[in-house]
Formats: structure tokens, sequence, C-alpha cells
């Protein structure tokens, strides 16, 4: 605590907080001098209460409690830090500065004051202790925005920062079809669950991270302990494998908007089954209005061999189509509009008009906007206009006798084809009317 | 019985007539659209190098609709897979899908085709069981290569009752087919799929327009038609020469039977003479002696491969005039901008040739 401090090292060192000027709740949260929990510390956001005794596990989170080499999930046999553990304790914090990875953090100013810049420290939590441990430094170019392990995702969204982030790693490509059975397996859910957990099948590439598949795996989720039917999910997949043998397993998926902490655990199982597995989620409660579809990776942070934390980094996504499945896409969107959301299949010669309208639509758009630019009420863009000369210049220079040539030569072609398959339809006919005989 | 000369278009207006007269079980199907989307897949990703792709379709029947739910895809059959056992696959994959609240229940299963053939032995005994099996299974035909030119194709057929029984009686010969009155246009019926999709998917729907970037495809103004229109003819040739070959077994056939029939006469005859003649004599008439012994009638050929081909013929020649159709719409279409080019084209060159251009640019 800084209650030790003389007033005036207070009061400079709130000048210079407040000119660093990075996080304001954090220079708040100096001056209350209160025992909150990290995640308050530094977001004002969720209050997560401290997780006492969590004896009930599943195998699986056994395990990871008992290997507390990479993840820091609970440790259930240090309760008694958290209640002690405030936020910056002097004491552990120069323990931990004097301790690890922070050379170069040091070197940037000698200040104690400075020191304790709200811009480069960060508190990880550990994933599912409500309080801190330790306080860890993480080096400081990491922009303020970074992640933190199980954070909601809309504070993180708040902060002004996070949209200008920049994004590592392989983009992830997702077919529709995946998206569509995440959903069907997320209306078919058990009464009470709140959400789906699945996995992901797919392709990897060298920078790009294919999702072309999926099944739903059926799990148990309360309060506690995350059960998830694993054999289930290996059997799934040797089946699937039987059909499509280049399909590997590359992730999972959940429905629902957050990282909770159960994720993490299912991610670290997921991680033994493929390396560097991604997470999907897919808002289908439509929390913000929209179906917000992400991707995830894990990453390791913090301080090895002190406390070390799990940051989901998002990935981009990208919605790919083979021809044909963009083909059936477009008639499914159609379904939209109906009110009973049916769609009959067309027949042949109302799709050519329906496509020919489409057509017609666009012409009359780019007309539009040429007569507006020719008359000066919207200004003319160079790279629409290049698009234009573009089409223009597409159209390959015919003289309208070689023109009609072709057409008509085209039109008798399809004429004789028509006949000879009457023809041939017209004489099969006979020809069973002739053994009936 | 909705005959496959009206499958043409399967708009609900056409068939709500042939559609009354449907005494099977199942009236329409109703397609999700998640279905769709994994067969496309399935076929995309595992049925370039094999002709077909197959596989089972999962969901329920609700009054005199036939609801398709979900589907998994059969492995192919390879040579190394010796100990496959389908069977023990299908019983996995349908158990594995209960528990996550699938429907479980087995009404049909679909395949791809290649150019619209699929009328084959195997397929009319594969729909056969299951029909026997479960009443109102269907089989989804889906045509990938029509799906790329621009319109999913997606038919579903069923057998009719009268080749319901023709099969379970196995009886191939001419005179069953004959008992039966059966046309290669009654073998199949076609229902009308409708595809339904649930709120959810369709906010999926609105999502994915907002955020892909994909360009729409406008294959369907393609005009370059000779290559499926070539191919689709080789077919037909194939099954055409089939089909005389069958013709011609089945003429010499019914020359043999008729040429016996007058031996047969021929030898009844002479019999009856000699008998004449000997009693005139007194002597003791020739015994009768057994007839169908001496003229063994020839083997009938059998006629369920004739009324395949039939069938296959009439489907290709129903794919290639849909085809045509389509393509005559649009070369009508072209034909009557390049008319209007050629005349305004000396007014007003850049107004109309970029109306004309925008409309080619699209081939």
């Amino acid at each position: 605590m800084f209650c030790h401090k003389n007033g005036e090292n207070r009061v400079q060192e709130r000048a210079r907080i407040r000119n660093l000027g990075s996080i304001t709740p954090i220079s708040d949260i100096y001056e209350r001098r209160s025992i909150i929990s990290p995640l308050l510390f530094a977001f004002p956001g969720k209050q997560r209460p401290p997780r006492s005794d969590r004896s009930v596990f599943t195998k699986n989170k056994k395990r990871a409690a008992q290997a507390k080499d990479t993840h820091t999930h609970t440790h259930p046999n240090k309760p008694e830090k958290n209640s002690s553990s405030t936020l910056i304790n002097d004491k552990a914090f120069s323990e931990h500065v004097s301790g690890s990875g922070c050379a170069k953090w040091r070197q940037q100013d000698n200040n104690p004051a400075a020191r304790r810049a709200p811009s480069s420290v960060y508190l990880m939590e550990s994933v599912r202790c409500g309080a801190v441990e330790d306080a860890v430094i993480s080096p400081a170019p990491i922009k303020p925005a970074c992640l933190f392990a199980c954070l909601p995702q809309t504070v993180i969204s708040s902060l002004p920062s996070f949209s200008k982030m920049s994004v590592f790693g392989p983009v992830v490509k997702i077919h529709p079809v995946v998206l569509a059975s995440i959903c069907d397996s997320y209306e078919r859910r058990n009464e009470g669950a709140s959400r789906v957990i699945g996995t992901l099948l797919g392709t990897i590439d060298k920078h790009s991270i294919e999702v072309t598949n999926c099944f739903s795996v059926p799990h148990n989720e309360s309060e506690d302990e995350v059960a998830v039917d694993m054999e289930f999910a290996k059997n799934m997949y040797e089946l699937h494998k039987r059909v499509s043998p280049t399909e590997v397993i590359i992730g999972w998926y959940a429905t629902g908007f957050d990282i909770t902490e159960h994720s993490v655990l299912i991610h670290e199982y997921y991680s033994r089954e493929a390396s560097n597995p991604i997470h999907l989620t897919v808002d289908t409660a439509l929390q913000s209005g929209k179906m917000n579809i992400r991707a995830y990776v894990s990453a390791q942070m913090g301080v090895p061999g002190k406390t070390v934390g799990v940051m989901f980094t998002p990935l981009s996504v990208k919605y790919v189509y083979y021809d044909t499945e963009r083909i059936g896409v477009d008639l499914l969107q159609r379904t939209r509009v109906t009110p009973s959301r049916t769609k009959g299949l067309t027949s042949d010669l109302s799709q050519v008009g329906g496509a020919a309208a489409r057509v017609q639509d666009m012409l009359t758009t780019v007309l539009a906007y040429i007569e507006d630019v020719l008359s000066g009420k919207v200004t003319a863009d160079n790279s629409v206009g290049r698009f234009l000369m573009d089409l223009v210049n597409k159209v390959p220079t015919i003289s309208p006798e070689d023109f009609e040539n072709m057409l008509n030569s085209n039109i008798n072609d399809l004429l004789m084809v028509t006949y000879l398959s009457n023809l041939t339809q017209a004489q099969i006919a006979l020809n069973e009317k002739l053994v009936l005989l | 019985m909705a005959s496959r000369k009206e499958s043409s278009s399967v708009s609900s207006t056409a068939m709500a007539s042939t559609g009354g007269t449907l005494d099977s079980p199942v009236k329409q199907i109703q397609i999700e659209g998640l279905v769709v989307l994994k067969i496309i897949k399935h076929y995309q990703e595992e049925g370039q190098g094999s002709e077909v792709v197959q596989g089972v379709l999962l969901g329920l029947v609700v009054d005199d609709r036939l609801e398709i739910t979900n589907c998994f895809p059969f492995p192919q059959h390879t040579e190394d897979d010796a100990d496959f056992d389908e069977v023990q696959y299908q019983m996995e994959m349908m158990r594995s899908l209960r528990h996550v609240n699938i429907d479980h229940l087995h009404v049909g299963w679909y395949q791809s085709t290649y150019y619209g053939s699929f009328v084959s032995r195997a397929l009319l005994d594969s729909q056969f069981s299951y029909q026997h099996a479960i009443e109102e299974s269907v089989v989804l035909i889906y045509d990938p290569i029509k799906t790329a030119q621009g319109s999913l194709s997606l038919k579903a057929y069923r057998l009719t009752p009268k080749l319901m029984e023709i099969c379970k009686e196995k009886d191939f010969t001419p005179e069953g087919l004959k008992k039966a009155n059966i046309g290669f246009e009654q073998m199949f019926e076609e229902v009308p799929i409708v595809i339904k999709n649930s709120h959810l998917i369709n906010v999926l729907m609105w999502e994915l327009e907002d955020k892909s970037t994909v360009a729409d495809k406008h294959e369907l103004l393609n005009l370059s038609s000779s290559n499926h229109l070539e191919k689709s003819l080789q077919l037909l040739m194939d099954r055409v020469d089939d089909m005389s070959q069958d013709i011609v077994k089945y003429n010499t056939y019914s020359r043999n039977l008729s040429k016996q029939q007058q031996q047969k006469h021929q030898y009844l005859q002479r019999r009856q003479q000699e008998n004449a003649q000997r009693q005139s004599r007194g002597e003791p008439p020739l015994p009768e002696e057994d007839i169908s012994k001496l003229f063994k009638p020839p083997q009938p050929p059998p006629r369920m491969d004739t009324l395949l081909i039939a069938g296959q013929i009439n489907n290709y020649c129903q794919n290639v005039k849909e085809f045509t159709s389509q393509n005559l719409g649009k070369l009508f279409m072209a034909e009557t901008e390049g008319a209007r080019e050629m005349q305004t084209h000396l007014n007003d060159a850049h107004r109309s040739s970029l109306h004309f251009h925008f409309l080619f640019f699209f081939l």
C-alpha cells in the first residue's frame, strides 16, 4: 500500500500517473486505495467473487490442477492468498521487480514512482481465482489494450485501442456449413444447457486455417465444473475421418458471447488433440443484436515460472465458399423473405429470368451513378471510373454480322438438340408400346 | 402419378395438379438449409474422383410432409477397406447423433449424379429396399454440374407403387411387365421440394450476407453451352446404343418365338394329317408327343434393363431440353441486345454501349 509514503511523493506520483494517462481507472484506483479485485483494477467491469474451494473436478480438471506448470488454474491449497493479496502490495511488487523478466522495463526509469506506471503494469489474473496471487509485470511494449485471460468481451471491445490492434496468427476461413451446423446444434441443445460446444474439423495451411466441418459434443456445465464427453468426441472424429480423411481436428467451438473459465479448460483439452487449436465463438443468443462470430487462438502469457496465464488472441475470420456452396447459400438466402421461411426450387427458365433481373438492377444502379457524376451531383471516384473502364474494355469487338452468325449458329445447335431429344423420347415411347402389343 | 414428363417444372402449381393424384404417403419434402449445404460440401470435397457420393438422410414425417433435418455422408468404397462394415458405421453414427438430439430416424438417402445418369439397377435396388423398409423414404439426387452452372439442382424421387410391386415379385419378363402395364415414365415419381430454414439460420444468413465480400457469381447467365451439351449428348448416345442392342436382342427373341410357334403349328398340322391318314387306313394313331419338349420356348430376355435404359434416356432428354430452353432464353436476350446495339451504336455510342457491354460483362 502506499500509505507509508510521505504525502509529497504521493502527489508527485499521482501527477505522473495522470500524465501517463493510459488507463484512467487505474489512477483512480490508486487514489482510492481500496482492496479491489484485479479485474476491477484494470477495467471497470465484472467483479468476480473469490473462488474458495473447488473440490469437485472432472478428470481433466484434476489433471489441470495438479499440473501447475504452464497454466495457472486454481490452486486449491492456497486459499489464504486470496484474502491477503490485495493489489499492489508493495513488498510483493518489489519482489517481482527484482525478480524476473522486467529488465528492460526497469531500465526505462529508475524512479520508483514511474515503476508503477500503469501503462506498464498489468495484473494477470489466474484463471479461476478471483483475486490476484502475484502481480506480474509484463514487458512494456504491449499496448494498453492487451488482453487478459477470461475478460468479458464487452469490456475489451469498449477500449478504444482494441479495434486497431493488429492481429497475429493465421486467418480463419469458415465455410457456411459449419455455422449452419452450429446453429442447428444450438437449437437442439438439452434443457438447461446454456451453450453448446463441439469440435471443429478442417485443414491447416501455412497462413490460414480452413474450417470445413464440425460436430457437437455433449457436455455438462455448471457453476463449478465442466464435464465433456471425450470418448464421444473421439468416436465421432473417427467416423468422420472415414469419410474425409484429410480433415483433422483444428479446434473447437462454443456458442455464446464470452470466453468463460471453463473454456480455458476445454481449450487445454483440445490443445492435446491438435497443436495450437483455435476457438470459435458464435453468439447465438444475439447478445449485441448481431450474431458475432469470432475466432481465437490461445497464447501463453505472463512470467514463466511464476504466474502465467492464458490469453486468447482474436483472429480474423473470413467466410469462404466453394462455387456450388455459393449458389446453395444464395438459394437459402431467399428463404429470408418469405414469411413462412420456405422456398421452392424454381424451374430453369424462371431462374434465368431472375438472374437477368438482378443484372438489370445492377445496371440501373451503375447508370444512376454515372448520371449523377455527369450532372455533377456526386464527385467522381477514380477507382470506380477505372472499374468502368475495365468493364467497357472487356467486351470483345465483334462486327455485327459475325455476332449475328454466332448467335444464329448457337441457336441452331440448341434447336437441333432439342429436336433430337424429342425424337428419341418419341422413339422409346413407341418401342415400349410395340413391346406391349 | 406424377409422370416425369411433367417434372420439368418443379413449381408447386404444376405439382399440385399431379400431387393430388399421388397416392403415396409423401406429397412434399421439406429440407433444411443445413442438409443442402452438407450435401454440397460432401460432393465438393470427396466426389471429384469417383462418380457418386452417397449419404443418409435423417428426419421425420409430419402429416404428408417428409421433413429432412440432417444428413451424414457415407464413405467411399475403397479396396483397402475390406473389413469396413457399412452397417456398423451407420449404427454408430446414428447412435452418436442421437446423443446430441439430432433426429436419428432414417428417412432416405442421397446420391450425386453425373450429368443426370442415375437410373441404374443399383439405385433401383437400394431405393426398393429403403422403400420396402420405410414407406416414406426418398432418394435425393444432387446434380453438382448443373448446380455449378447457376441453379441448385436437387430432386427427390420415389418408386411408384407399380414398380414396387414388380420389384417385389421379381418378375421381369415381358409378360409380367405387360401385366403391370408399366412404362418407363411410370417408374419414378418426383416429389416437390421446399427449403425451410429456422429463424436462427435466417439470422445467420443475414450475417453472412453482411460480412461476406464474395461477389455474386453469375454463372447462370453464361452463354457457353457447347461443353455441357457435348457431354450430355455423348451419354445419350451411349445409352441409345445400349438400347438398340437390347432391342435387337428382343427382336431376335420375338422372331425366334414366332418361328417356333410356326414350327409348332406345322408340326401339329402334320400330326393331324398323319393321324387322319392313319385313321383312314385303319392304323392306330401316333402317340401324342409332348410338344413343349420338342420345342423348347426360347428364354425371354429380362425387360427390366430395357425399362431402366428407357428411363435413363428419358431423363437425359429431359435434361437436355431444360438446358436448351435455358440457353435459348439467354441467347435471345443477347440477340435483342445485339440488335439494339447495332441501331443505337451510331446514335449514342457511349451510353448504349455501356448498357450492352454490361450485359456481356457477365458472360
